[in-house]
């Protein structure tokens, strides 16, 4: 261990409180035995280490799906080769991914329950991507100027998100171009419409990614060219106001 | 060459054990601050809190589950989580030593240093907070703090294979924030790593 020998006054005067602190209120000496024995906290209680608070309570107000045993998902292929992913609901991750599997896609659905206890289904945001409206807790909501963030398409009155435009420029890191076009995103009423394109590379065997943001968007990746690279966008739609 | 402060709960009865763990983690507990908040007065209260709950929670240390560090960042996570949720409460607890009240020019120009410094990674902890809060408890501890994935999955109690796949998936997530597409995939550990063997 390397210690610290020069504190500044600020470290020096912490260290003073600090030691007074444990002189005045010294814990009751344990033995090795005795310590899985939790002995009471001082004033200080610490959360739980689950309970990691702040980003986790803004989904939490999704609440159940209620959409009683309807089916949370549809894979479809169209006469042209395109493969058309409809997420009714974000529930049924490995059924969804099993279901892809059958059409040669590699992927990894994953919908977290974002921090609420297990077995909770979320609604999908209604149209133009309205997200939970619950409380975001102070200190911790995403600040926006941390870096670009891909936000695709769509105009306010049309309902719906997409993925138009050049999302990935020329021949990228992602690999498409003007004739492999990338997979887009559509917002649909309450539901998500993943379109993967015949020629896309998802289609053979590159890895895709599909999940949910604490927004309670659905979120889309996939594998880049190169390993260790990924593309796609955490998000579609706007984000609680 | 055992340290003056194992085991760890003596830092809870003895001043001088308090002291030499301090003086060893002051540096690396500054700066896991300096990582998550950018006011330097908030800094100096979390820095406070951070060693004040270490004191409190210091019987729960088990050296079998990892390094003293790894179990001391867990323990910041907790303080600085607290804080969050009471300034969202905007409620005035009273703080047994409220670190701000030690801050003079010089120690506060330090501070500011520190926060300079680690701009860059306050930018990591923001896109990390689009994750949900069990892959932001794990890519944090091993991104931003440098934990090995071991020693991050026992500080948040998930078996290590688990830990991979989620750690795998986040970069994913994370990376496609900070970058838009294409971007590289996240180190496995995070520069500057401060952690003691």
């Amino acid at each position: 261990m390397n210690g610290t020998d020069q504190l500044d006054t600020f470290e020096s005067a912490l260290l003073t409180e600090l030691r007074r602190e444990v002189a005045e209120h010294p814990a009751p000496a344990t033995r090795a035995t005795t310590r899985a024995v939790r002995r009471p906290k001082r004033r200080l209680r610490l959360a739980a280490i689950g309970a990691t608070g702040v980003a986790a309570s803004a989904v939490a107000v999704f609440g159940l799906g209620g959409s009683g045993g309807s089916p949370a998902y549809a894979v479809d292929q169209s006469a042209d080769g395109d493969v058309i992913v409809t997420v009714h609901r974000l529930d049924d991750a490995a059924g969804l991914e099993q279901a892809l599997a059958d059409k040669g896609i590699d992927a990894d659905v994953s919908y977290d329950p974002q921090g609420s206890p297990d077995g909770h289904t979320y609604r999908i945001p209604g149209p133009g991507g309205t997200g939970p409206t619950g409380g975001q807790e102070g200190g911790s909501a995403p600040d926006r100027d941390g870096g670009p963030i891909t936000r695709l398409g769509g105009g306010p009155d049309s309902g719906a998100i997409t993925s138009s435009g050049p999302a990935f420029p020329e021949e990228d890191g992602c690999g498409f171009s003007e004739s492999v076009q990338p997979p887009t995103l559509r917002q649909q009423g309450g539901d998500w419409v993943l379109r993967i394109p015949a020629a896309s590379p998802l289609l053979d065997g590159r890895h895709l990614g599909i999940g949910t943001t604490v927004d309670g968007l659905l979120s889309v990746w996939y594998a880049g060219v190169e390993p260790g690279t990924y593309c796609g966008v955490a998000s579609f739609g706007e984000p609680p106001a | 060459m055992r340290a003056p402060y194992d085991p760890l709960d003596r830092i809870a009865r003895e001043p001088d054990a308090l002291e030499a763990f301090y003086r060893d983690h002051v540096e690396a507990v500054q700066r896991f601050v300096a990582r998550r908040v950018s006011d330097p007065h908030v800094a100096a209260d979390l820095t406070a809190d951070v060693f004040l709950a270490a004191v409190d929670s210091a019987a729960t240390y088990d050296p079998s589950r990892g390094p003293v560090v790894a179990w001391l960042y867990g323990v910041g996570r907790n303080a600085i989580a607290a804080e969050a949720r009471r300034r969202a409460r905007e409620l005035h607890a009273v703080r047994r030593i409220e670190g701000r009240r030690l801050l003079d020019p010089g120690s506060l120009a330090r501070i500011e240093e520190r926060l300079d410094a680690e701009r860059e990674s306050r930018r990591l902890y923001r896109a990390i907070a689009e994750l949900s809060a069990g892959d932001r408890a794990l890519l944090e501890l091993v991104s931003l703090d440098g934990l090995s994935v071991a020693d991050a999955a026992r500080v948040l109690g998930v078996k290590p294979a688990t830990a991979r796949v989620r750690l795998h998936r986040s970069r994913a997530r994370v990376t496609a924030r900070l970058h838009g597409t294409g971007a590289p995939e996240l180190p496995d550990r995070a520069l500057p790593v401060e952690v003691h063997p």
